[in-house]
């Protein structure tokens, strides 16, 4: 199997929305659940399991509609084990980087890891129906230049075929012919 | 690549750029705390530095124990220190040998107390600040104050067994951190204060 330019670049650019996709749903996941370190307030930890992952996943899934769905499902599963991997080092980063030695010591409580496991759970259900609905979606109003041109041409060939048909109906003498395509 | 996919694309972009400063905001503050919350612990930047029992002449008056604590706050953080509670033994030279001995202490336990006060400025330790900081209990029962009068009679000294709970907040997070365990043991007895 050989990669031409063109699918390196669209692979390469839906990796890009992925990772992208990947930060913005582990930086709220972890901000909600960690509001007093944040800067910003995010909002409640629902926000961050329900409404987040579906509208990550659905602008991924609008960015990436070029994709069958096949790869649009590996997207999602991307997008979730990147996002959880980033929030759950985000979580052990004072162990990871030696600040302090036991996880005991570290300012989450182990309740509060265990909340984040069993939230990052909701989160690939959600995700695959975001993607996927970003793809339906995305194929109608966001169609790449390609798939444009392409619909163009199909369009340009219809008229030409009813063209040729009405004609055929008005002069009924002249020979039955397919108009060139 | 659509146009409007172009233009939604570079917005999602910014978003994400957005969330990752945050992250690398919240992670920061997130691994200053845990510094703190690892830094600030007895013997090295928390300590008992003295206990000051006054000399007892009545069993009827008050007597006011008090002890200094020394916190040093090596972190990046300002740290408000809001509360001290402690409880305190007496021993004398003979019954000193009881002090490692949790059941055989009870006998000597005079009271516990401590204070607390959220918002004062002297409890506020900034980063790389040090601070000594005092915690008192008034002693009112003369059967207690009878225990605490146990100055030993070869030296004149009291030989207080002390141990202390400290919380704090950490001063842009508002999570509260309970240090236990701070200890206050002289065999050699401390002269009664007389300011």
């Amino acid at each position: 199997m050989t990669l031409d330019r063109e699918s390196v670049y669209r692979a390469s650019l839906a990796l890009l929305w992925t990772f992208c996709g990947a930060i913005t749903m582990a930086t709220f996941f972890f901000v909600s659940f960690f509001p007093e370190y944040s800067p910003f307030a995010v909002g409640e930890i629902g926000f961050s399991i329900l409404f987040l992952p579906i509208t990550v996943s659905f602008v991924v899934g609008l960015l990436a509609n070029e994709f069958d769905v096949p790869v649009m499902v590996l997207i999602s599963i991307l997008l979730v084990i990147i996002s959880v991997a980033i929030a759950f080092l985000a979580v052990y980063s004072p162990q990871i980087s030696g600040i302090v030695v036991d996880a005991g010591d570290l300012p989450s409580t182990d309740e509060q890891r265990m909340s984040m496991v069993f939230s990052s759970l909701f989160i690939m259900p959600l995700t695959l129906i975001g993607t996927v609905l970003g793809k339906a979606v995305g194929a109608v109003v966001l169609p790449s230049e390609e798939e444009l041109m392409e619909r163009r041409w199909l369009v340009e060939r219809t008229r030409e075929w009813h063209a040729a048909l009405a004609k055929r109906d008005e002069d009924p003498e002249e020979p039955k012919s397919r108009p060139e395509s | 690549m659509n146009k409007y996919a172009t233009v939604i694309g570079i917005g999602f972009i910014l978003v994400s750029v957005f969330s990752a400063v945050t992250l690398a905001m919240t992670v920061d503050m997130y691994g200053a705390f845990a510094e703190t919350k690892a830094k600030i612990v007895p013997p090295t930047n928390l300590s008992i530095k003295e206990v000051r029992v006054p000399p007892i002449y009545n069993l009827d008056e008050d007597i006011r124990v008090t002890i200094l604590l020394s916190v040093n706050n090596p972190t990046r953080l300002d740290i408000q220190v809001y509360s001290i509670e402690f409880s305190i033994w007496m021993f004398n030279k003979s019954t000193s040998e009881h002090v490692g001995n949790p059941q055989a202490i009870e006998q000597f336990y005079v009271f516990s107390g401590g204070s607390s006060d959220y918002d004062h400025p002297d409890f506020l330790i900034p980063s790389g600040g040090q601070a000594v900081l005092e915690s008192w209990l008034t002693v009112t029962t003369p059967l207690k104050i009878a225990v605490l009068n146990t100055t030993d009679p070869d030296d004149g000294r009291y030989r207080p067994l002390v141990y202390a709970d400290l919380r704090y907040e950490v001063v842009d997070i508002g999570v509260p951190i309970t240090v236990r365990g701070l200890s206050y043991f002289e065999p050699l007895g401390v002269d009664p204060y007389d300011p």
